[in-house]
């Protein structure tokens, strides 16, 4: 916090943010988890748009374009994973729109090798820590970025 | 990769209303703050802007911006009108994030196809929208808007450029927005064109409308008006709409306001300029006057290279 300020924070800085969109897609109405990451990404200098729970790939895609971020999180832990990127997916490449897409929540190890396959470049299970998903995020959204 | 060429990649799509290129340049605007007006003159020559309608949506967090806008313009999705909408939110002034939740109110409206909807950062900025607005809102015209919708931060007292940026004010308020000496303060309550008074489903709502009716009463300038509704009832909103396109019908073009515009974008350059070499100048060994000095001959090389 004491650095931000120092390097300048307190000015009306308009550096080139990082945006990313923390999405929830599908029924399940727990979104503790991706309030959480939104927040960490906030603290880590990220402009963070929220959909807010039970979104549809079509709301969410379309909502990413709008709003032109670097990266989509998607929070899912109702079990249907794999529908719903495979869905987002193909949305993505109907659109023509080259964004990455990342995936955490309850998914079972044997799953994320088809969801990787996919083009989800990064899934995150229980357990991972804050620090390392925010340092995957930075670096997945300025590759983007440059 | 340069602006120019970011540019020239996304002109023609631009042109051809996609809203992909549209989300594409604003964030050149917002990402290339030294360059903006080079970008926004450009821009107009390829792609002349509309006189579109500006509506500011203002009000402290809570009350129900959000909520009123996805009400409103549910309303207009019937006609052809074509909406754009700007959402600001506070950066932290800690770490420079943002967390961006005005959207969730009105995702309904994502899918139609006449709305583009935009989540913007205050990037410091302190008077409740964010510095690279005016361009922003030049860049919309040029995409050819027919209304323009900004909702601020959620609002204090003196967070009222609102008033500069917009044609036409709405300030919402909560019926536990105080006593009535709340209402007489200066500031954000002269700003607005129209006052809403939101959740009238709440049972203290009675008594706050009649201190509005009262203190309205008293103004000499009875043209503003006072509607009260429930954005979550979804009550009494199409009355607000039918006053506001009679004030769009009757708007003239705003002089003064323009002049306003202009200069307040001007200033915001130059403090954009001098917070540049803030950052990078050291303070340590020098006095207050040595400093004024130091920053006033930075400012010269730096402008005067143009």
């Amino acid at each position: 916090m004491s650095s931000f300020l120092s390097k300048g924070g307190w000015l009306l800085r308009m550096d080139k943010k990082i945006r990313v969109m923390i999405a929830k897609p599908g029924l399940d109405g727990h979104d503790r988890g991706a309030k959480i990451i939104a927040r960490a990404l906030r603290d880590a200098g990220m402009e963070v748009i929220y959909t807010g729970i039970r979104r549809t790939p079509e709301e969410i895609v379309e909502a990413a374009i709008q709003e032109d971020v670097d990266l989509i999180g998607l929070s899912i832990l109702s079990g249907a994973h794999n529908i719903l990127c495979k869905k987002i997916i193909s949305l993505l490449k109907e659109r023509e729109v080259e964004m990455p897409v990342i995936l955490g929540g309850i998914i079972p190890e044997k799953d994320i090798p088809e969801l990787k396959e996919m083009g989800i470049i990064e899934v995150f299970t229980p357990g991972t820590s804050l620090n390392e998903i925010v340092e995957k995020v930075k670096s997945i959204a300025m590759a983007r970025k440059v | 990769m340069q602006w120019q060429e970011k540019y020239e990649g996304l002109i023609s799509k631009f042109k051809a209303r996609d809203k992909a290129a549209l989300a594409k340049m604003i964030s050149l605007i917002e990402d290339n703050v030294v360059d903006s007006w080079k970008i926004i003159s450009k821009l107009q020559a390829d792609s002349p802007p509309k006189n579109s309608y500006i509506i500011g949506i203002t009000g402290s967090p809570g009350v129900g911006k959000s909520t009123f806008i996805s009400k409103f313009v549910e309303l207009f999705l019937e006609s052809d009108e074509k909406i754009g909408i700007i959402l600001i939110d506070p950066s932290s002034p800690f770490s420079g994030g943002a967390f961006l939740g005005d959207r969730i109110r009105m995702f309904e409206l994502t899918k139609s196809p006449n709305v583009y909807i935009r989540s913007l950062a205050s990037r410091g900025a302190s008077g409740g929208l964010c510095n690279s607005i005016y361009d922003i809102i030049e860049v919309m015209k040029s995409f050819g808007f027919d209304k323009i919708i900004i909702e601020t931060v959620g609002a204090g007292q003196t967070e009222i450029e609102i008033f500069y940026a917009c044609d036409f004010v709405i300030l919402i308020l909560s019926p536990d927005s105080g006593d009535e000496v709340q209402i007489f303060k200066a500031g954000i309550m002269e700003i607005a064109d129209c006052y809403v008074v939101n959740k009238i489903d709440l049972p203290s709502s009675k008594k706050f409308i009649v201190q509005m009716e009262n203190f309205l009463n008293s103004e000499k300038n009875i043209q503003k008006k006072l509607f009260g509704v429930s954005s979550l009832e979804n009550k009494g909103i199409d009355k607000i709409k039918n006053w506001i396109e009679l004030q769009q019908k009757e708007a003239k073009d705003n002089a003064v306001k323009n002049e306003i515009r202009k200069k307040i974008r001007v200033k915001n350059f130059f403090i954009n300029v001098i917070e540049n070499i803030l950052i990078n100048l050291s303070t340590e060994d020098s006095d207050i006057f040595t400093l004024r000095n130091e920053v006033l001959k930075l400012l010269c090389k730096e402008i005067g290279g143009e």
